[in-house]
This record gives structure tokens, C-alpha cells and sequence, in this order.
């Protein structure tokens, strides 16, 4: 079978048909893309992905092509265009379908199937395909048909339900971690059911919900209600059992970092490397129970050595002497730092549109199969003639009359 | 009973808390057989809560209990000659190997990846870290507050301040990079395994927490490449439109109307105020600009109706919308979750029986996920080093009077 060449990973030979849009989608099969699988996008003008049309854009000018967000997330993928809303840009899809191993799509619940591009259709033509749905709420359940984003994701798992000041409202406005989290268990699932399919060769459907996933990360909480009926409250950046445990103010507009001393032994490490040795002495400071209790006057201590200092120095002198603390990076100190530049955790883009950029490099570190980024995102239907011609046999006439008639669109 | 995906991979978990825990579960959870080896005063998690009663007992963290389901635990000194040559054999006749102890400790023990493959050449190691395995931050000791804010997300979750002044930042809960991290190393292992079922060697996967946040920023870098501004730095004009948390009766809703479609129906459950007609109405920018317009007319039109209410009117209008501050009791309670079968019981010999969350994928053809109790301290070390080393009752009485095991 005709595969892309010159591509490298651990996942060189496997191919994605890609019917997500959005980021839990998105994030996924970027993944699978890194490891080396040739990941083909099935997107349409008919109806855009949001990461086309979401900024910023390469000179502030929006068009599809110069969505910089969407660029970097689409690293190593495909594009072709192709009209679902049309039957023959269905047809297409599933001829795709027909020569891939994975299948992945976050349509809300239903919508896969109205298009005709349902698990049962899609088996039907690939009876070793794996599908996964990944969606807010999962493939059934009254929620299942929900609209939503990762930020109400978010809220309806609970994940946001302690985050803020207890005497504040709470805090919950874009807060789309279960995008990625979701995105990235898809992932996890889509290569375990490889595996299985490599034994058996059996292909499967996988249902797989965002907001479980994020459930999943709130043990404490959850585990505390199983056991004693309690409800998490919300701390602000405290911790039950640790103090000093907070965000503290340093030299600059809007420059914070986080220390967090979790033993006895991390206190006396930080009242020494503080400068402070008295307060180990200090009656209100004396015990974890005591610092809690205390909580507000400790604070302002802390607050009082860190403020006028550079917080990249304050982790510095911190972290020499095992304490635990790390600034509070913003995305220009983490693009300027120099741990991740050694680790070469970014790498540069250049892109035929957007020119050059800088963006992370991979994830993940492999030393058997690295991480590799072979191509830039795709401009809208970049690979129409690979896919459409090479892949699926249509002469160069006949795509270009699907295209006048609005299915290669 | 149906196949289970990973049937027939062995894992030997050297994991503390809940980033390597987390990774193995989950593997577990789809079928692996994991090992879990504790230092023999156990896992830190067993010291930490939440406990019943908060009464602190070993067997009995609720958070010991969720990250290790489905697994057999041994108790291993590796500090000892004889400890590492027991788990240099383990290694040596399994699958993948996850562990999360600092930098270079693996090395330091001989157990080196490099090491071990010497025996075990198709063996996935999988170590993840706060700062991965090299670089200057590598043996940096942290806390999951300080991961969060290495990892850029702590500059973004913040209050929203007057006049658009930045509010007070706030803290993710928990353990969100250790899971986030968690995912990453799964999703990497079974990379690695297609890879070696393909034909090809093992290898070794270097996670690092604060990569796993990064990576996942959102248009963080985009932004800063494209205008060179500190993303989540201006609050003062929202995102999206209407925006933040608005006050009803009886708690908050979070509505968003990003998509045009979102809007029309927006606008439509609002009974087409005055507003709505106006030019800048018809653009996202318009509506960001003059979001303060937007957000009191919807004040306003909340005051009085309750949380569930207005979001079963949004969604009927086909408006993403969410109540805020949704607790343990109301997710334990939930129709949906109930429906999909969650929550699952599992009884635990010292802990009870208890409601665990259970893995967010179900699979059609195997498996979704298996359902043994955590296992107590050393349970399952007769068990493996007899049955598996084929260890000797003398030799297992000796090594444990010598506190090896």
C-alpha cells in the first residue's frame, strides 16, 4: 500500500483518517501524528474548524492558512478537503476509511452516524478499522447530546468546583484543560486497541468521554466524599497539610512564584536558605498545625522576602537548598528558558504561509523512535492530490469536477 | 467474558503518588498484569489522605486506593544487592517498566535502562519526572503546586480582577500534571509497544511534567509568536462572550457563544434584546469589545432563575453552558454518570466497600476495564517471587527477616 516516505517513529506505517475539529480531536491524532502515523484531516469550507478561524493570525489578517494555533497543533498532518454535507464527499470519506487502520472523530453524539460515517458503516468497509469517538459526555447517557467545550467539561466533572477563594466567587472561564486530557486518553486507547488488534486481528469502536477522564484526576476529592461524606472546599492556592503552600508576589508587574514546603525538615531548609532561622524558633511556626493556624501572618513573611526579588533567582535559592518552589512561567519564560532549551523541548517551523516559528518540539522524549516533525501544518486541502489521486485512483478531471461541484471543497 | 486489550503484557510498576501509579493503573485497567513494587515502608501515597475518619492508617488512603486498583503489590529493598538482582530479573521478563523516581536514581541503583536492556532487549522503560531526565532543573524537588506553575498553567487560571486589572491567581486541585503526565507516559508505552510488536527493539521514554503542561498550552506559544504577548496577561477584554461566572438564584452558570449558530440561539433565549441588533452584535470581536453590555443584560436576565434551569434552556438552544461548582455528592448522584456505570463498588479488605471512579473508555469488542481492590503491602510477595523467581519459603523467610522484602 502507498505510504508517505521519508517519515520516521514508532508509529511509521499506521494511518489516521482525521474527522475531529476543535482541540480534544485535534490533540489525539497530533499525537499519533508525532510518533510517525500518517495522519490525513478530512475538513471542509462547508463547515470550518474552529482552529481555523481561531487567533491569532500570521500578521493579524484571518484566513484559514494563517490560524497560527491551528498550525502548530496540526504539525505532521494531512489535509484534504471534503464536503460531508455531500454524498459523494461521504463516499470519499469512507473509500479513505477503507484504506486506514484508525479512525478518530469528536462530532457531538449522533452526528457520525446522521452523516453515514457511523462505526457499523464504517466496519462495514474496514472490518479491522479502530474508531474512536471521543466526545464531551461519552456516546450515550442523557448528556450524550449535549453541546459543549472543555470549559463546561470542566465544571460538570467537578474538576473546577474547588478551584478559587474560599470569601470570592469561584473561578471557572476558560478553562479547557479536558480538551487535551481527553484528547491524549484517545489516544492512549486508540494504540491499546492496536495492540489487540495486531494479536487478533479484530478492529473496534472506542466511546470515550472527557468528562470521565477528568473525574478521574480528583481522587482526594472524590475518595474523601466515599469515605467520609465531605466535600473538598475551595483553598486558593493552600493545601490542607502543607504550609507555607502558596503564589507569592516578586520584583515586577505581575511576576509570581509557588513554594510549597511539604515536611519539618523542608521548613528548616527554607527558614535557613530564607535567611530567616529565627522563625523555626518561633512558637507560631513551630509545627505544620501551628504554620496552618497561622497561616496569614507566615504568608505575609514569605511575601515580604520574595517581594523585590527576580522570581527565576527566588527558585534558584530556593531549589539549592531543596526547597520547593518554581516560578510562575509565563508562555515568554517558558519559550526563553534554559531547561527547556537544553532538553530541546522547541524546535523552529517554517511554514509556507506563516514563515518561521517557534513551537514544542514533542511531548514526550523516545530514544528508540524520537519524536519528529517532518511537515508544517497543511494549507486547506494541501494533499488533495495525494489522497484523492494517489491514495484513492481519481484522475486529475475527475477531482477537479468534485471540486466545481462543491465536494472537494 | 470478552478479551481484555492488553492481555498477556506484564508491567512492573517502581511508583510513588500518582504520576507512574496513575500510568500503571490504567494499564491494569485494560488488562495488563502490573506488578506494583513498593520500598517496604510502602508507597508515600499510603501516608497520604484523604483517610476515614481522618484516622491515618497505611492500608486505608483513599488516594493509595484509587491510583492503585487492579494491581499485585511486593515489597522490595533495591538498596540491596540482592533486592536489585531481584528486580533485574522481574525487568528481565517483562514488558514495559514505569517508574518515576528522581533522575539518574535507576543509574544509580545499576538499573539503568541501558542496563537493563542488556537482558531484556525488547523491555519499554518508562520514566516520568518533574523536569525530565536531563537539563538543569533535572533534580529540582517540587510539590504539584510548584509543577502546575512550571508548567505555565499556573499563570492562567486566575481571578478576574476589577477594570481588568489581573486578579488573584488560583491553583489548580490535586494532582493535574502528575495525571496529564500519566496519560502522556501511557500513551508513549503503547507507542513504543506497537513499534516492538512490529519488529522492532524497546526503548526508553522520558516524560517530564512540566513538558506535559506545556505542550498542551493552548495558544500560549502561537500568541507569543505571533504578537509577542504574554497570553492570559490582558483580562481586561474576555475570550468569549458572555463571559466568566454569572449569579443566579441558588449558585453560577457558565454560558459561552462562541459559533455563530451559538449566538442566534443566545440571543434567541434572551428574547432578542434591543442590543442584539446592533452592528457590532453581528462579529466575535464586536461582541468581546462590548461584552460589558452583554454580561449585565444577562445579569439581569439570570436574577431569580436557578443554575439547572438556565442550562437546560441553553442547551435546549443548543449553547454550551455548565453549572459552576459541581460537588463529589452531586457527581455520585448523577443520572448520566449512573447510566454509563462510572462509579463502580469495590470492596477492599481494610478499606471496605467503596464507589471508585472508574476509566474514562469503553471498548466494544474487550474489556473496558477490570475491577480488583489496591493491593495491601506485600500481598502478593509469596505469590510472585515463589510462584515467579521461584524463590524457596526458606529464602522468602530469610529476606524478609533481613528486611528485604
Amino acid at each position: 500500500m502507498k505510504r508517505l516516505t521519508g517519515v520516521k517513529g514508532a508509529l511509521v506505517g499506521v494511518r489516521v483518517a482525521d474527522f475531529t475539529a476543535s482541540w480534544a480531536g485535534p490533540h489525539c491524532v497530533s499525537l499519533l501524528a508525532f510518533m510517525g502515523a500518517e495522519v490525513i484531516k478530512i475538513e471542509s469550507e462547508s463547515k470550518l474548524d474552529l482552529g481555523r478561524y481561531y487567533p491569532p493570525f500570521k500578521d493579524g489578517v484571518e484566513s484559514p492558512d494563517r490560524a497560527m494555533w491551528f498550525a502548530q497543533m496540526h504539525r505532521n498532518s494531512l489535509s484534504v478537503t471534503l464536503n460531508l454535507r455531500e454524498r459523494e464527499g461521504v463516499e470519499l470519506a469512507k473509500k479513505l476509511v477503507g484504506i486506514s487502520d484508525i479512525v478518530v472523530e469528536n462530532f457531538r453524539a449522533g452526528v457520525a452516524d446522521r452523516l453515514g460515517l457511523g462505526y457499523k458503516e464504517l466496519a462495514a468497509v474496514n472490518p479491522q478499522v479502530i474508531m474512536a469517538s471521543l466526545s464531551g459526555f461519552g456516546a450515550y447517557g442523557p448528556r450524550s447530546r449535549w453541546v459543549t467545550y472543555g470549559m463546561h467539561v470542566s465544571n460538570i466533572s467537578g474538576l473546577m468546583s474547588t478551584v478559587g477563594y474560599p470569601e470570592s466567587e469561584p473561578v471557572s472561564d476558560w478553562v479547557e484543560m479536558p480538551d487535551p486530557s481527553g484528547g491524549v486518553a484517545g489516544a492512549s486507547a486508540v494504540l491499546a486497541a492496536l495492540h489487540y488488534r495486531l494479536k487478533t486481528g479484530k478492529g473496534q469502536h472506542i466511546d470515550l468521554s472527557e468528562e470521565e477522564t477528568a473525574i478521574g484526576f480528583q481522587p482526594e476529592k472524590l475518595m474523601d466524599y466515599a469515605m467520609n461524606g465531605r466535600e473538598a472546599k475551595r483553598m486558593g492556592n493552600r493545601h490542607p497539610s502543607m504550609a507555607p503552600h502558596g503564589v507569592y508576589a516578586c520584583a515586577g508587574d505581575d511576576e509570581w512564584v509557588s513554594i510549597a514546603v511539604g515536611s519539618e525538615e523542608e521548613w528548616g531548609r527554607f527558614c535557613s536558605a530564607v535567611g530567616m532561622e529565627w522563625l523555626v524558633q518561633d512558637s507560631r511556626f513551630a509545627t505544620v498545625s501551628a504554620r496552618k493556624e497561622n497561616e496569614d501572618a507566615l504568608d505575609e513573611i514569605v511575601e515580604g522576602w520574595t517581594r523585590g526579588q527576580d522570581k527565576a533567582e527566588v527558585m534558584r535559592v530556593l531549589q539549592g537548598s531543596g526547597v520547593g518552589a518554581a516560578a510562575t512561567f509565563t508562555n515568554a519564560d517558558l519559550y526563553h528558558d534554559e531547561h527547556l532549551a537544553a532538553r530541546g523541548f522547541f524546535t523552529w517551523d517554517e511554514h509556507p504561509v506563516q514563515g518561521r516559528a517557534k513551537m514544542p518540539a514533542q511531548p514526550w522524549k523516545m530514544s528508540g523512535t524520537p519524536l519528529s516533525m517532518t511537515r508544517p501544518g497543511p494549507k486547506m486541502g494541501e494533499h488533495n492530490g495525494y489522497v484523492l489521486e494517489e491514495l484513492l485512483g481519481l484522475s486529475r478531471g475527475e477531482v477537479e469536477g468534485l471540486a466545481g461541484g462543491g465536494v472537494v471543497y | 467474558m470478552k478479551d481484555r486489550t492488553l492481555d498477556g503484557i506484564r508491567v512492573v510498576e517502581l511508583g510513588e503518588m500518582v504520576s507512574a501509579p496513575y500510568c500503571a493503573r490504567l494499564m491494569a485497567a485494560l488488562g495488563a498484569e502490573v506488578i506494583k513494587v513498593e520500598r517496604p515502608e510502602g508507597d508515600g501515597a499510603r501516608a497520604n489522605g484523604p483517610f476515614p475518619n481522618d484516622e491515618p492508617h497505611p492500608e486505608k488512603s483513599g488516594l493509595f486506593l484509587a491510583m492503585n486498583l487492579d494491581k499485585k503489590g511486593i515489597t522490595l529493598d533495591m538498596t540491596t544487592a540482592e533486592g536489585a538482582r531481584m528486580f533485574r530479573k522481574m525487568a528481565g521478563e517483562s514488558d514495559v517498566v514505569v517508574e518515576n523516581g528522581p533522575a539518574g536514581r535507576m543509574e544509580r541503583l545499576g538499573l539503568g535502562y541501558e542496563s537493563l536492556r542488556e537482558e531484556n532487549p525488547g523491555l519499554i522503560m518508562v520514566s516520568i519526572t518533574p523536569f525530565g531526565q536531563d537539563g538543569p532543573y533535572k533534580d529540582f524537588v517540587t510539590h504539584d503546586l510548584n509543577r502546575w506553575h512550571a508548567g505555565g498553567w499556573g499563570y492562567l487560571w486566575k481571578e478576574r480582577g476589577a477594570d481588568g486589572v489581573p486578579g488573584r491567581l488560583v491553583s489548580g486541585p490535586g494532582y493535574l500534571s502528575s495525571f496529564q503526565a500519566a496519560y502522556n507516559a501511557l500513551t508513549a508505552t503503547l507507542g513504543a509497544l506497537y513499534f516492538r510488536d512490529m519488529g522492532g527493539g524497546g526503548q526508553h521514554i522520558d516524560v517530564s511534567e512540566q513538558e506535559a503542561m506545556a505542550f498542551i498550552l493552548d495558544g500560549a506559544f502561537p500568541v507569543y509568536n505571533g504578537t509577542g504577548r504574554i497570553h492570559g496577561k490582558d483580562v481586561a477584554i474576555p475570550a468569549s462572550v458572555p463571559s466568566g461566572v454569572l449569579p443566579c438564584r441558588d449558585g453560577y452558570v457558565l454560558i459561552s457563544a462562541i459559533e455563530h449558530h451559538q449566538w442566534e440561539g443566545l440571543v434567541k433565549m434572551l428574547g432578542e434584546p434591543e442590543w442584539s441588533r446592533e452592528e457590532w452584535a453581528d462579529t466575535v470581536e464586536g461582541r468581546r469589545l462590548n461584552y460589558d453590555i452583554i454580561n449585565a443584560f444577562m445579569m439581569e436576565w439570570l436574577e431569580g432563575k436557578s443554575v439547572d434551569w438556565v442550562v437546560e434552556k441553553a442547551i435546549e438552544h443548543r449553547i454550551p453552558a455548565s453549572p459552576v461548582g459541581v460537588t463529589a455528592e452531586k457527581l455520585h448522584r448523577d443520572k448520566h454518570l449512573e447510566e454509563r456505570g462510572f462509579f463502580e463498588d469495590v470492596a477492599h479488605p481494610e478499606g471496605g466497600m467503596l464507589k471508585y471512579p472508574s476509566a474514562p473508555f469503553r471498548f466494544s469488542e474487550t474489556e473496558s476495564w477490570t475491577r480488583a481492590p489496591a493491593p495491601l503491602l506485600g500481598q502478593h510477595n509469596d505469590e510472585v517471587y515463589g510462584e515467579w523467581l521461584g524463590l524457596s519459603e526458606g529464602d522468602l523467610e530469610r529476606l524478609r527477616r533481613e528486611g528485604t522484602i
